[in-house]
């Protein structure tokens, strides 16, 4: 369910684009529905989290402590039912209501540092919930039309400079190294079909790929000479009997909504689009009109060459094969979360330079946005060439990246938020030890996304975890007040959390990943 | 057969000799990639789309040569 959850936040995405473009009213409130599609986001990785704290708990029988759960979910699931009418037209029944969610404090003092620190992240989860269903819920009121929000409100600051998508900057190389085949064709081969128009095409189709790579050349090729033979068969045998504007608009009305009509079904959109675009093109509509064989031969003969300027740039300069793309990808994943590890031993008193800002914002960035560009990409694996894979187990993977991917966000936040400097003095080589095994451990996933001693990663990971949970221990059980406060000491807790929630998601990622044989992965292949 | 390179003419259609020996070449190259994708042999080669432009450009010399004159 997870995996579909991630699908269907990838395919949000993508009809957002389509809606902000041919929608006027989403595109008037197109900011709200960007924070909309954020906030969803967000609100997939809380509740992973939440509920793999709750199952913590449960499984080292230590109490939540939560006295008003009951009456929360009933609240979440209100506000959940009041989102979902919004969203269908209707308008809000009631607002979003407070709850209170402080733990059982007596409680509390009778457990262990360890089941504090579990007991301290749990509750931070729930807190993150309340707020984050609650905007979520004036988001979609504002987004919707039931709010009192502007249309597009203004920035009111300029975006910040930050390092280029790496996947954008391939599209945007691929487009162009169409562009320049073409052109350099159309200049050195002497009477190449379509002349001009070939290299206009050539922008056009480049543009078409560079936005959909995992859908292979194969994949267009038929419907797209579909349509050219559709376009040449109208413009030959029908267009020539034709005169006046009575005729001339009823073949347009009638073949628009005829492939309109036939080709509706969401899976027949590319060859809905290439027959129309092929009609267009090709019947040349025109006060004098014209016809002529040579139109259709041209057209026909233009695309070979095209899908020849395609098919180079679909290998170079990068392999856009979907395993190959799959596994540059992970690759990409773990090093920016070895990378996020690694600026944690920053001296705090110390700010950053902008390019270490930088750095760590685009290793974020990637860390959030790489599951979602997986699940894309997992869609149209192709299993037959793949022995030892099953679609379901690539499936599984998906969440198991996103709900790391929050976990390290977040270690990476609570460490950041850490001032007192006697408890990070105190930690010492334990954090350092573990750290440096995580780092280690995303360095070797990068290479290879599934480690055949898996199990040695529980056995380690426990082993640093004990080692951790016992140094922070003592030093909570031997430092005296005046050393640190209570919000500085419920900060370690979530730290603990923190280092304890990346160790199980990073465990939990290698037991999926041992499913699947990934030696058929890195075989070359045409 | 001319021996010697001249246009081809499908009806009124003028097509250069290169264009066809070279799209028939590309056909060749796609059967061959498929069979040697299908019994495995293709992870031998350490970069199979220059293999496949390499066999384009081979199979183009041999039609152009033995089949159609270039």
């Amino acid at each position: 369910m997870k995996g579909q959850l991630l699908q269907a936040q990838t395919k949000f995405g993508k009809l957002l684009d389509a809606a902000e473009s041919d929608t006027q009213e989403v595109r008037e409130m197109r900011r709200y529905w960007r924070l909309y599609k954020q906030q969803t986001t967000q609100l997939t990785a809380v509740i992973g989290s939440s509920a793999q704290s709750l199952a913590e708990l449960t499984a080292s029988n230590t109490p939540h402590l939560a006295t008003r759960l009951d009456p929360f979910l009933a609240e979440l699931d209100k506000r959940f039912a009041g989102i979902g009418g919004m969203l269908t037209g209707q308008a809000p029944g009631r607002q979003p209501e407070d709850i209170e969610l402080a733990p059982d404090t007596a409680g509390l003092r009778a457990l262990s540092q360890f089941q504090r620190a579990a007991v301290v992240v749990f509750h931070d989860r729930l807190k993150q919930l309340d707020q984050l269903t609650r905007t979520l819920f004036e988001t979609t009121r504002d987004a919707s039309g039931f709010g009192e929000a502007e249309a597009v409100p203004p920035r009111t600051a300029f975006p910040a400079l930050q390092w280029p998508d790496p996947d954008r900057m391939l599209a945007v190389t691929r487009v162009m190294l169409t562009l320049w085949l073409a052109f350099l064709a159309w200049i050195y081969v002497d009477s190449i079909p379509g002349g001009t128009s070939m290299v206009t095409m050539a922008c056009v189709y480049g543009m078409i790929m560079a936005s959909i790579p995992m859908v292979t050349l194969r994949t267009i090729f038929k419907p797209l000479m579909a349509g050219v033979v559709f376009g040449s068969l109208i413009y030959m045998l029908v267009l020539p009997h034709l005169s006046g504007f009575l005729s001339l608009g009823t073949l347009l009305f009638v073949t628009t909504f005829g492939l309109c009509y036939f080709l509706s079904d969401p899976k027949q959109a590319l060859a809905k689009t290439f027959a129309l675009a092929m009609f267009v093109s090709i019947a040349s509509i025109d006060n004098q009109q014209v016809y002529s064989f040579m139109v259709v031969a041209t057209n026909v003969l233009m695309f070979p060459v095209l899908f020849s300027f395609l098919a180079v740039t679909a290998y170079f300069p990068v392999n856009l094969r979907q395993e190959k793309s799959f596994l540059r990808l992970l690759d990409r994943y773990f090093r920016s979360c070895a990378d996020l590890l690694s600026g944690m031993d920053r001296d705090k008193q110390r700010p950053g330079t902008r390019f270490e800002r930088m750095r760590k914002a685009f290793h974020i960035r990637e860390v959030s946005s790489i599951p979602t560009k997986l699940a894309g990409w997992a869609k149209f694996l192709d299993v037959k060439v793949l022995p030892g894979t099953d679609a379901k187990h690539v499936q599984a993977l998906l969440p198991r990246l996103q709900d790391l991917a929050g976990r390290t966000r977040e270690l990476v936040e609570v460490r950041g938020s850490l001032h007192n400097q006697y408890l990070i003095d105190e930690l010492g080589d334990e954090a350092l030890n573990w750290r440096r095994g995580l780092q280690e451990a995303f360095m070797n996933l990068g290479s290879a996304p599934a480690d055949p001693q898996q199990e040695t990663y529980r056995t380690r990971l426990d082993g640093l975890m004990e080692r951790l949970e016992a140094r922070i221990r003592q030093t909570l059980d031997r430092s005296t007040e005046e050393r640190f406060s209570r919000e500085d000491g419920e900060q370690l807790y979530r730290l603990l959390g923190a280092y304890r929630g990346v160790s199980e998601s990073l465990v939990g990622y290698t037991a999926a990943a041992g499913a699947i044989d990934w030696d058929p992965w890195h075989e070359e292949r045409f | 057969m001319n021996p010697f390179p001249h246009e081809l003419a499908l009806s009124e259609i003028l097509m250069p000799p290169l264009l066809v020996a070279g799209t028939l070449a590309v056909i060749l190259t796609l059967v061959t990639a498929r069979l040697l994708n299908k019994y495995r042999m293709s992870r031998h080669f350490s970069h199979p789309p220059l293999v496949f432009v390499a066999l384009t450009v081979i199979y183009t010399v041999i039609i152009g040569t033995f089949f159609i004159r270039i």
